[in-house]
């Protein structure tokens, strides 16, 4: 199956990465722990997305086993929590409006980098009940402040939905719907699949085309050196061909 | 040997590229040395394509949208049916995006 492949294949990708650029990491004077972080993350981060069956993935298991930060001393763990409340500091009177998680969940975090590790804080949401470090009145202006977004937003959408009936209309127009000419509707389908382009984790497959032939309504398509991304899954292919009808 | 930009987009590609923005925005390199880290991935997936897959796979399926700019072919099929060695598959929807592969061509940028 080529699904069982892409295990062996990325990990040759992200080896042969690293032995390659180890010498750009040394000619612009970036220390060599700094690389083995880059290949430490790149790696969880493919992990991450269970693209494929990455049991048997990294020969430096413990790597995940324990959490990085009893690698590094006291110190800089303690540098870590420090900076996390002093981002809690700024965050209460930030714009945003969620509160933050305990530093004590962040030190548990994988990733060793404290910008990385702040960066994500903002993005997690506190399961975990309210934060005891606010006052009520603070917890009072962060909720007013969410609802205000959210009326906002609203308004916002309603905005969209009065532009969107106006663009309805038009495709009603019976002209545009038998030709192919810009924005007519062949176009706007193109338009719309960009637009859904980096919100949708949406199917694909980045290949090369060897030939594309068509007669009448049937395409045939040689195809090579593929990625296919399909439900969730990553599969390779060296040749592969694609019939269609259009 | 040719080798597109194009995987970057692929699940490992992009895990590198959030992995560089991430050691970018941490300071830890700089965005020269990530053009770099990402010219070497475009190269070593180029070489991983056509040196360790012998699989082939086949796929059919309802074209919607074919589109042919830049020597890039971009198709939409519905309802796309899956082949692979030993292993079939079906999903509601797939966009395939191909560079050219030809030899030819790469003689013509070269």
């Amino acid at each position: 199956m080529s699904n069982t492949i892409v295990t062996h294949v990325y990990k040759w990708i992200i080896d042969n990465v690293v032995e390659n650029v180890k010498k750009d990491f040394s000619s612009m004077g970036v220390e060599e722990s700094i690389l083995q972080e880059f290949q430490r993350n790149w790696e969880t981060k493919v992990i991450n997305s269970k693209v494929a069956n990455f049991q048997k993935f990294s020969v430096n298991e413990d790597y995940y086993a324990q959490p990085t930060y009893d690698q590094y001393p006291a110190a800089a763990t303690q540098d870590i929590i420090n900076q996390n409340n002093y981002q809690f500091a700024h965050f209460n009177d930030s714009q945003y409006s969620v509160p933050p998680a305990y530093p004590t969940v962040q030190t548990t975090k994988v990733e060793p980098i404290p910008n990385q590790i702040n960066s994500q804080s903002s993005n997690i949401p506190q399961t975990d009940g309210t934060n005891d470090e606010l006052t009520t009145e603070e917890i009072d202006k962060i909720i007013e402040k969410k609802i205000l977004e959210c009326n906002n937003e609203k308004e916002k959408e309603k905005g969209k939905e009065i532009s969107q009936v106006d663009g309805e209309d038009d495709e009603e127009d019976e002209d545009l719907n038998y030709d192919d000419n810009i924005n007519s509707d062949l176009d706007d389908d193109d338009d719309d699949d960009d637009d859904n382009d980096e919100n949708d984790p949406e199917h694909l497959i980045l290949c090369q085309y060897e030939k594309v032939t068509r007669i009448k309504n049937k395409w045939k398509c040689s195809l090579k050196d593929g990625i296919i991304n399909v439900n969730g899954k990553d599969y390779l292919f060296q040749k592969a061909t694609g019939d269609f009808e259009w | 040997m040719t080798q597109y930009e194009l995987y970057r987009r692929s699940s490992v590609g992009m895990a590198l590229t959030d992995t560089l923005d991430e050691m970018i925005q941490g300071s830890l390199i700089d965005p020269q040395l990530a053009m770099k880290i990402l010219h070497q991935f475009d190269l070593s997936m180029a070489e991983a394509l056509q040196k360790n897959v012998r699989c082939k796979a086949g796929f059919k399926g309802h074209l919607d949208t074919y589109r042919f700019c830049d020597d890039v072919w971009t198709f939409v099929v519905i309802n796309p049916n899956f082949r692979f060695e030993n292993e079939s598959m079906v999903a509601n929807k797939i966009k395939v995006v191909a560079c050219a592969g030809k030899r030819a061509n790469e003689t013509e940028k070269e």
